[in-house]
């Protein structure tokens, strides 16, 4: 017997199983403590962010759409959560309005191998990602260490798709460049 | 899951979200219903000034309609398009592109939805109402364009004609060789047209002069008896509320 997807569980809860909530806690729990350790980078509350995250995702769970995919969703929960974070420690500017997201980019292509990518950016990404700027760091870390696509990431952060490609590809230059100068 | 178990936290009901994407929906709506009444009466507004007859008159032409321009409502108008635009971030069709593209569309939609309506009644309707609150926003949301004379010739002279315009003024128009007129264009007693140029109290140093576009004849006329009939019936109307 397969088991059940992430929609029909989430699905299951909204009909009043809260029980089964708990199996979306099991599966998205070391997603959401990779996700918000490498997004917060310096910021130490990551289990107390993780637990916010699941409890909005339960208190939200009717505002979920059964048709979509469940990842996004839980993912964009735990973006603003992220966010909201950083704005009360202050250590970081998040920007109001991007000016990344006001014109249209040329179409950046995205890489379809990503593995080789990864590891010839792997002593960059392990050494330099909290030097990266907020705006560069979530692509980034969606990107490589979520196994994200181009359009689930501008789901995510809610921006457009050419602009997450330009993001990863400046993100990546500023890795190198941060990783040479090291 | 303990929290949850024990009660502490609560899901949010269907309705709680149902109510939510109503009330947003509700003031998606408002907002662009107010973008198109306020886009509808800038059209309004310029077309019953005149000012879309002094940009035919090149630069001179450009800063009478400009001077012409409803900019508090152009203002107001640019806000609404801006708060639409926040209003719709929240679907994909919206934040998968870039946001030039959402504005341009919000503002390609409020345009053409704004034209259709100032092509209806509903400004005339307006216009005319007893709402003080409602006479004052058209009067000053119509600006007559500066150095934007129009009016009837009365009669021709050697330096040109005289016109008269709707509320009664009589210039002299001087016509010199730098004056600019259509091809082919011959002033006759009785035409309606459009004087841009300096003037004072009595004279008109014309740079350019065109027939007037024949839409405007009835509001541009001087002494009309339609427009006299309209003038009386509305001050009657206004003694019998009074």
């Amino acid at each position: 017997m397969t088991d059940p997807t992430d929609e029909a569980i989430a699905q299951r809860v909204q009909n009043g199983e809260t029980e089964a909530f708990a199996q979306l806690v099991e599966r998205y729990e070391p997603k959401m403590m990779r996700y918000i350790r490498r997004f917060l980078a310096h910021y130490e509350d990551t289990q107390d962010t993780v637990q916010d995250v699941f409890i909005k995702a339960y208190q939200n769970i009717q505002s979920f759409d059964a048709s979509r995919r469940f990842s996004p969703w839980i993912y964009r929960i735990a973006h603003n959560t992220a966010i909201n974070v950083i704005k009360k420690r202050a250590r970081e500017a998040v920007p109001f309005f991007d000016a990344d997201t006001l014109f249209p980019h040329p179409v950046a292509k995205q890489e379809t191998n990503k593995l080789a990518e990864m590891n010839e950016l792997k002593d960059a990404l392990d050494s330099c990602l909290d030097k990266l700027k907020l705006t560069y760091r979530e692509p980034i870390v969606l990107y490589f260490f979520e196994d994200m696509d181009y359009k689930s990431i501008s789901d995510i952060m809610r921006i457009p798709v050419t602009t997450v490609g330009v993001r990863i590809n400046r993100a990546k230059k500023q890795l190198k460049k941060l990783y040479g100068e090291k | 899951m303990n929290a949850i178990r024990d009660g502490e936290t609560s899901m949010h009901s269907k309705w709680h979200f149902k109510r939510k994407t109503l009330a947003a929906t509700a003031g998606l709506i408002l907002a662009a219903l107010t973008t198109l009444l306020v886009i509808s009466l800038i059209i309004f507004a310029l077309r019953q000034s005149g000012a879309w007859e002094a940009a035919a008159f090149g630069t001179t032409g450009a800063r009478a309609f400009f001077s012409a321009l409803p900019w508090i409502l152009i203002t107001a108008a640019l806000i609404f398009i801006i708060i639409i635009e926040i209003m719709i971030q929240r679907f994909a069709f919206a934040y998968h592109r870039p946001v030039l593209y959402s504005i341009a569309l919000i503002t390609g939609i409020t345009l053409i939805g704004g034209y259709t309506v100032a092509q209806t009644s509903i400004h005339d309707k307006l216009e005319k109402t007893q709402n003080t609150i409602t006479q004052k926003i058209y009067t000053k949301t119509i600006k007559k364009p500066s150095q934007l004379h129009m009016g009837q010739i009365t009669n021709l002279n050697e330096t040109g004609f005289k016109m008269k315009t709707k509320d009664k003024n009589e210039y002299k128009v001087i016509i010199t060789p730098k004056t600019k007129t259509p091809k082919q264009f011959e002033a006759k007693p009785r035409m309606m047209i459009s004087v841009i140029g300096p003037h004072t109290s009595t004279t008109i140093q014309a740079y350019g002069i065109r027939p007037m576009n024949k839409k405007l004849h009835i509001r541009f006329k001087p002494g009309d008896k339609q427009t006299q009939k309209q003038i009386m019936k509305h001050r009657l109307q206004r003694i019998r509320t009074q």
